[in-house]
């Protein structure tokens, strides 16, 4: 049977993780090229094999093939097909093992081409992400087999296992349970893959730090710090993406009226994110001026050690949110690959601490490098105040045995002030030169930027806005997206003045020469837009609700909504869903009404979907829900969210800068070449 | 110059994480199950409190007109990952001005944010609820039918 093949490439793919590990291990250790090109060959064939191993389970789920416990537990007769090639991630063991195939793919994308770089790193990156790809694949084998099929044992009731126990008979439920309806739309289809890629990738450049610490030469110091910025940059992309996907996902669904509700998992999420970005910026430092070595492996470290953390929390629901559908015996397992990460990257950190020596010193407070060093600083305290809120219920029981939360509130309180410090920093920073600047340098290059972000201020105030935190916020992003703009704009002007330019040549030269500054410049941008729609949102969002007869109104703002009456009826290609409709007329200010048709999906197995009607532009979203009639009572709940459409342009810009900082060009292979000339300078520097 | 550095670094960074800190436990809200909350009722009247309970089906009950929902919960014990209901527990009866969320039904698990009034109801700001649908439960209920 189909099944069968699956099972036995996944068993192969587990045989070749583990010969690789070992072959990289003895012929890293030995020397011996032979072993190591060996340990390639069997990095290489794990990603084919676990493709056919996801595709029989897709081949089952298309087939309604309800004997296997997965498909059953995943799929319905009524789904339609596109949810059953997405339910191979839509449950806790096929996701395992999709998550599994996207590491493969990492790998076999890392190995495919000839190596590179430095001879002495290779097999211990091999070792290393080969090691953390067999832990996934134990967990898929033993804790979380999507290979596992239903019996009927002597007394007639199921139970699942891979293999069949004695005095059963294979068991075919009629249909399966189907998938969970949160998960059937369509930003539940790719926003799981982008997070699973972001989360898998640091996966990367993790092994690459490990590698330089295990082969244990400074010679190969610029090659493994080049090779991990780039891959955290593409993981940092996916990871980005998925977040902002989530977001969106949420504010789409839920029905809750936000994005983001500081829930555990969402947390789990960020926390890696938080210190990559941290590290993508203190890795400047090390590349330019040689210093921050050791801090950085620190980061990486910690960053990898979150992911690892952050697919816990996700897969095992250890901590209770709306995300952690199952509770599952993958804790232990994760509990100590976790412990074995940290403990053995700390002993190494340690033991080659000399390698990690720092070549320079920080020479004045006004300098790039103490620009990242605050950078870092606040990455680092945001990152404490998220992981502390995250885990507090369960440190406050562990310490006085009482169980303590931390609501929205908290977090937002705590938090902003500290992001907008750092949203501050982000413009002010690039200012700053290497080794040397000076406040009055800095003043002068920002005066009008101030003065504007000033005259911002208080026209807002004037305006009648009195909350602090609302009149520092838009000020603060005024003042750094002014100043990035102006950056943008003297290189482009200095462009046009030299080499008689036009203005969009000027720009798309000027991006084309220096990807990765200008990159960061637009992700910069990105986020100062983001920055208003969470102003907006946190700070100015309004709410009603209220049960209405059919005819009657409610007015939030400058809208008033008039219930109409609500219907029901049963999709055609979604049997096993009702969708009730509310109808409402919408009126702005008194104009002319338009009809907008808020809905709410039931499923016959339990649960739905709250998705609201929006009616969006560029200062506010009306987002209205519907959530049922009763005895002659439509229920709406509306409210008004300002300036949230920033927050999804800002999202694009980011993804944006991103692909334009990391895309692959003439000018990256030259980058490498040079590589080896900067280890000269630096020496000489010394 | 670098060791005076360190040391200035590390006192600051402590500095903040104590400030977090205590900003976090200054937000933080006691999370009771219902024998608890009862235990110390008089201490934590009126304010901020979050529970949790599994949902009793049949006290649950929606006014259309005024918008107001009530129902019971009862503390729960895990057992084989399902919330199962302590038996002989006096009932809490929790108070909510929303419409019925879709998930609430018989044994959902709430978690419900609010504060415990003088009449010994509970006063819910924010409902949270987890619900023993047939996604992912332990074992088929529906096969078992079969």
């Amino acid at each position: 049977m189909i099944v069968d093949i699956g099972l036995i490439a996944l068993v192969l793919a587990f045989a070749s993780a583990l010969y690789g590990v070992s072959a990289a291990i003895y012929g890293g250790q030995n020397h011996r090229p032979d072993w190591i090109a060996s340990a390639r060959r069997a990095a290489l064939t794990i990603t084919p094999l676990l493709t056919i191993a996801c595709l029989t389970i897709i081949i089952s789920n298309l087939g309604n093939n309800f004997n296997l416990e997965y498909t059953y537990r995943v799929n319905s007769r009524g789904m339609p097909t596109v949810l059953k090639f997405t339910s191979l991630w839509g449950g806790q063991n096929g996701s395992v093992l999709f998550f599994g195939w996207l590491m493969s793919l990492y790998i076999f994308f890392l190995f495919v081409r000839e190596w590179r770089g430095n001879r002495a790193l290779q097999p211990w990156v091999l070792a290393v992400s080969l090691g953390a790809q067999l832990f996934f694949l134990v967990l898929t084998m033993f804790f979380a087999n999507p290979f596992a099929r239903l019996w009927l044992d002597a007394n007639g009731s199921p139970l699942a296992a891979v293999f069949q126990p004695s005095g059963t008979i294979p068991y075919m439920p009629p249909d399966g349970l189907g998938l969970n309806p949160l998960l059937r739309h369509p930003g539940m289809i790719i926003h799981p893959p982008m997070l699973y890629l972001g989360f898998v990738g640091l996966t990367i450049p993790y092994a690459f730090a490990m590698a330089a610490l295990l082969g244990g030469s400074t010679a190969s110091d610029a090659a493994w710090i080049k090779a991990t910025r780039r891959w955290t940059l593409i993981a940092w992309a996916f990871l980005s993406m998925g977040l902002l996907l989530g977001g969106r996902w949420a504010y789409d669904v839920l029905g809750w009226g936000g994005y983001w509700g500081w829930d555990p998992v969402e947390n789990s999420a960020l926390l890696p994110w938080l210190t990559a970005t941290a590290f993508l910026h203190s890795v400047m430092i090390q590349e330019k001026r040689g210093m921050f070595k050791i801090w950085n492996m620190i980061l990486i470290v910690l960053t990898f050690c979150l992911m690892i953390l952050g697919t816990f929390v996700t897969r095992t629901g250890v901590i209770s949110s709306v995300h952690s559908f199952a509770r599952s015996s993958l804790g232990v397992p994760f509990l100590l690959f976790t412990a074995l990460i940290l403990l053995g990257s700390a002993a190494l950190v340690v033991l080659r601490w000399n390698y990690l020596k720092s070549e320079n010193r920080l020479e004045s407070p006004w300098s790039r490098e103490s620009a990242f060093v605050l950078n870092n600083f606040l990455f680092l305290t945001i990152t404490f105040t998220v992981f502390l809120g995250t885990y507090y219920t369960m440190f406050s029981e562990l310490i006085v045995g009482q169980k303590l939360t931390i609501g929205p509130a908290v977090f937002n309180q705590l938090i902003g002030p500290q992001v907008t410090a750092l949203v501050l920093l982000m413009g002010i920073g690039p200012l700053l030169a290497w080794r040397k600047s000076s406040p009055q340098a800095l003043g002068r290059m920002t005066q009008k930027a101030g003065l504007i972000a000033v005259f911002v201020v208080a026209v807002l105030f004037l305006s009648g806005i009195r909350a602090f935190g609302a009149l520092a916020g838009f000020g603060v992003v005024t003042y750094a997206g002014l100043i990035t703009l102006e950056e943008i704009y003297h290189g482009v002007r200095a462009r046009m003045k030299l080499s008689d330019e036009s203005l969009f040549v000027a720009l798309s030269r000027l991006i084309a020469r220096n990807r990765r500054r200008y990159g960061g410049y637009v992700i910069h941008l990105g986020v100062i837009f983001m920055g208003l729609g969470v102003i907006g949102t946190t700070m100015f969002q309004q709410e009603t609700e209220q049960p209405l007869r059919v005819g009657e109104s409610i007015t939030l703002g400058d809208y008033t909504i008039t219930y109409q009456g609500s219907e029901l009826y049963v999709p055609e290609n979604e049997p096993d869903k009702t969708v009730f409709v509310g109808h409402v007329l919408v009126s702005v200010a008194g104009g002319p009404p338009e009809a907008m048709t808020p809905y709410r999906e039931v499923f016959q197995q339990g649960g739905g979907l709250l998705p609201p009607a929006l009616r969006s532009t560029l200062t506010e979203d009306l987002y209205i829900l519907f959530t049922g009639e009763e005895s002659g009572f439509g229920t709406l709940k509306v409210y008004i969210n300002p300036l949230v459409n920033w927050l999804w342009i800002g999202s694009i810009v980011l993804i944006v800068g991103t692909l334009l900082a990391m895309w692959p060009s003439g000018a990256g292979a030259a980058v490498a070449v040079r590589a080896p000339g900067q280890i000269i300078v630096g020496e000489a520097g010394k | 110059m670098k060791p005076k550095f360190l040391l200035g670094g590390a006192l600051v960074l402590m500095a903040v994480a104590v400030i977090i800190a205590q900003g976090l436990a200054a937000g933080a809200q006691y999370f009771f199950t219902i024998s608890q909350l009862r235990e110390k009722a008089a201490e934590f009247q009126d304010q901020s409190v979050r529970i949790s309970g599994a949902v009793i089906g049949d006290s649950i009950a929606y006014d259309a007109a005024s918008g107001r929902l009530e129902f019971d919960i009862v503390d729960a014990v895990e057992m084989n990952g399902r919330f199962e209901p302590i038996a002989g527990q006096t009932p809490l009866r929790i108070v909510y001005d929303d419409p019925r969320p879709e998930l609430l039904q018989d044994q959902a698990q709430a978690i419900v944010t609010g504060k415990l009034s003088a009449d010994g109801t509970f006063h819910a700001d924010e409902l949270l609820l987890k619900c023993p649908t047939r996604y992912e439960e332990e074992f088929p209920n529906q096969a078992q039918g079969n």
